[in-house]
């Protein structure tokens, strides 16, 4: 048994395969991670500014998050992730953003700034 | 399959990606902006990457450009998405059916080490030695 003190730890433990909870949170890992440094380079490269550049995060991750859905759960999230559809189109949106202005600064400053 | 199929199409995206980002550039301010840019006059003075610097330039980039780059994207996130490796099911019941009854209820106690079993082997090695012999 796990030494969480949270009263639903036991119970997860019973219910459900916590070696493919893990499988399952890095492969989506994976393909957030991927999806931050792409959507981070596009949005350097078409040099988008300030709440254009959020915007066209929000978009891209929507777009990702109904893929991911749409192909890898057969829209069946409940089968894959505790949290259901909140986990795919929730987590790691944070720790994304950061991945992401990282990218987006390295390729506007390769692609606008210094020519 | 499908995974040699994602590297492939996020691969493509990526290069694609590349050549967006080479030609934006490469791409050189066109006569007619340059014209109508309210800092045209500046344009011919000072030079262009310091301009470019401190954003007195308007980019405005070619819708060819703005296409191959949001196409690129999203074939490299279906690449990704492809490529990225199947997910388990992570429901205990389902994982319960695959498995079987001695796998799961197995316990030192039900191992038994007086059987026929032993009495089985030797007749059988007699048997072998008798036809050998014979």
């Amino acid at each position: 048994m796990s030494a969480d003190a949270q009263g639903s730890g036991s119970e997860d433990v019973h219910k459900y395969v916590l070696p493919y909870i893990m499988h399952n949170a890095k492969t989506m890992q994976f393909a957030r991670a991927c999806l931050a440094a792409i959507s981070g380079s596009a949005a350097g490269i078409l040099g988008l500014k300030n709440f254009q550049g959020f915007a066209f995060y929000a978009v891209s991750w929507i777009f990702m998050s109904f893929l991911l859905l749409a192909v890898k759960t057969q829209f069946k999230p409940h089968l894959f992730f505790k949290g259901g559809v909140k986990d795919i189109f929730t987590e790691g949106l944070i720790g994304g953003l950061l991945s992401y202005i990282l990218f987006h600064t390295f390729l506007y400053g390769l692609v606008h700034l210094y020519q | 399959m499908s995974q040699t199929l994602g590297r492939v199409l996020s691969l493509v995206g990526i290069a694609f990606l590349a050549h967006s980002a080479f030609s934006t550039y490469e791409r050189k301010l066109s006569p007619t902006m340059v014209a109508t840019s309210q800092y045209a006059a500046n344009i011919q003075s000072t030079d262009l990457s310091y301009l470019n610097a401190v954003d007195k330039v308007e980019s405005g980039l070619p819708i060819e450009i703005t296409a191959e780059c949001l196409m690129a994207v999203a074939v490299a996130l279906v690449g990704i998405v492809l490529c990225s490796g199947d997910l388990k099911n992570i429901l205990m019941e389902n994982e319960m059916t695959k498995q079987t009854i001695d796998k799961l209820d197995t316990a030192p106690s039900f191992i038994t080490f007086n059987h026929r079993g032993r009495r089985a082997v030797s007749a059988h090695t007699l048997l072998q030695r008798r036809s050998h012999g014979s």
